[in-house]
């Protein structure tokens, strides 16, 4: 096969790869609701955040006795609403919303258009050992996330 | 129960202690010369059976004098009475601050653990407690008045809080007297003579031996 035909074929080839994939076209950003802790834990205790996003999975874990605040925003990035939020077990754990003392944050700002939010704040309480449902919600839909306390060591 | 402390918005975050979202400053409810009770905070494990009046400032930015509502999360270990910490059960729990609306401004955690001794001290005229203990004896003369207050102590800890305790003397020496300040009495000794004051709290018994001289 001569050279020219040659490169000509690996064109042809390359453009159907590329029409199948989708490449011609951006892909979207990812979009996914965001948790981060506020506090840390105090000695002899633990208060923890962990996700696994493509398995759908989020977890707090925390000693009997401690408070944990989080922080939230919902999937396009704006502070999530909390209104309605739930823990199955109060006997577990508790759901407090809270106060932060953080600048408001800009959701948009499309030429004229621009919003400030207040950041959205609320505190898990764990009250004895045991497992529980928390559901968030976050205003563009309900996240789940399991709540686990661990006994304080005696 | 709602607690009726008054906050004051920007209060002095470098005395107390610090909430867990640094939007508080917390201490126990001092005497007002009490120096190092002033400038400490939280800074020892509350006693089984002590109570602690607690003063909780709001230090967020632009918040001004908040109702607040005390929550414990652990109740058996720690008890809220009003404006009062009571120590239950050995361990630790936050202890919430809340607005009116249930909403969290802050939060600390304390720990609260089983005395093993008693110490006694001798008050000054503001209440404040001198720096060291009481030795087992002490002389004193005819007419003299001073004011002793129990304090619980596990280790080298002194914990805090104030204990509920049975006051006895031997009545041939001297009066205690109630003059109404927390976990203290006021000792008024009168006869020469050789006698014992006897503080009774949660099973424990501190003795202090008095000889009083012509």
């Amino acid at each position: 096969m001569s050279a020219p035909r040659l490169f000509a074929l690996s064109i042809v080839a390359l453009l159907v790869t590329l029409a199948a994939t989708g490449c011609d076209k951006p892909r979207p950003p990812e979009k996914h609701p965001t948790f981060a802790p506020r506090t840390s834990a105090p000695p002899l205790a633990i208060t923890e955040y962990v996700e696994d996003r493509p398995r759908g999975l989020r977890s707090i874990r925390l000693t009997e006795g401690v408070a944990m605040a989080l922080e939230c925003w919902d999937e396009s990035g704006a502070p999530c609403l909390l209104e309605g939020s739930t823990l199955g077990d109060e006997r577990v754990a508790s759901f407090r919303r809270a106060y932060g003392d953080f600048d408001a944050v800009s959701v948009s700002g499309r030429g004229t258009q621009r919003a400030y939010l207040n950041r959205a704040v609320f505190v898990v309480v764990a009250r004895q050992p045991g497992e529980a449902k928390l559901v968030v919600q976050t205003g563009k839909g309900p996240v789940t996330i399991d709540v686990t306390v661990f006994p304080q060591k005696r | 129960m709602f607690a009726v402390l008054f906050a004051c918005g920007g209060g002095d975050s470098t005395t107390g202690t610090s909430g867990a979202m640094q939007q508080s400053s917390a201490r126990p409810d001092c005497a007002p010369n009490d120096t190092s009770c002033q400038l400490d905070g939280l800074d020892a494990p509350l006693a089984v059976g002590a109570r602690l009046p607690l003063d909780v400032r709001i230090t967020a930015r632009g918040v001004a004098a908040p109702k607040i509502a005390l929550e414990a999360a652990r109740a058996d270990v720690l008890e809220i009475r009003g404006a009062e910490l009571v120590g239950k059960a050995p361990g630790f729990s936050s202890v919430l601050f809340s607005g009116e609306d249930g909403v969290v401004l802050d939060f600390v955690t304390l720990s609260v653990a089983l005395p093993d001794r008693l110490e006694l001290y001798r008050l000054t005229d503001d209440g404040a407690p001198e720096a060291s203990p009481l030795p087992e004896k002490i002389q004193l003369a005819p007419g003299d008045d001073l004011e002793l207050s129990i304090r619980a102590f596990s280790g080298a800890t002194r914990l805090l809080g104030d204990l509920d305790a049975a006051w006895e003397v031997d009545g041939a020496i001297g009066t205690l007297l109630d003059a109404g300040r927390r976990a203290s009495r006021r000792l008024r000794v009168k006869t020469p003579g050789l006698g014992t004051l006897a503080i009774t709290t949660g099973g424990s018994v501190k003795t202090l031996t008095i000889e009083v001289l012509p």
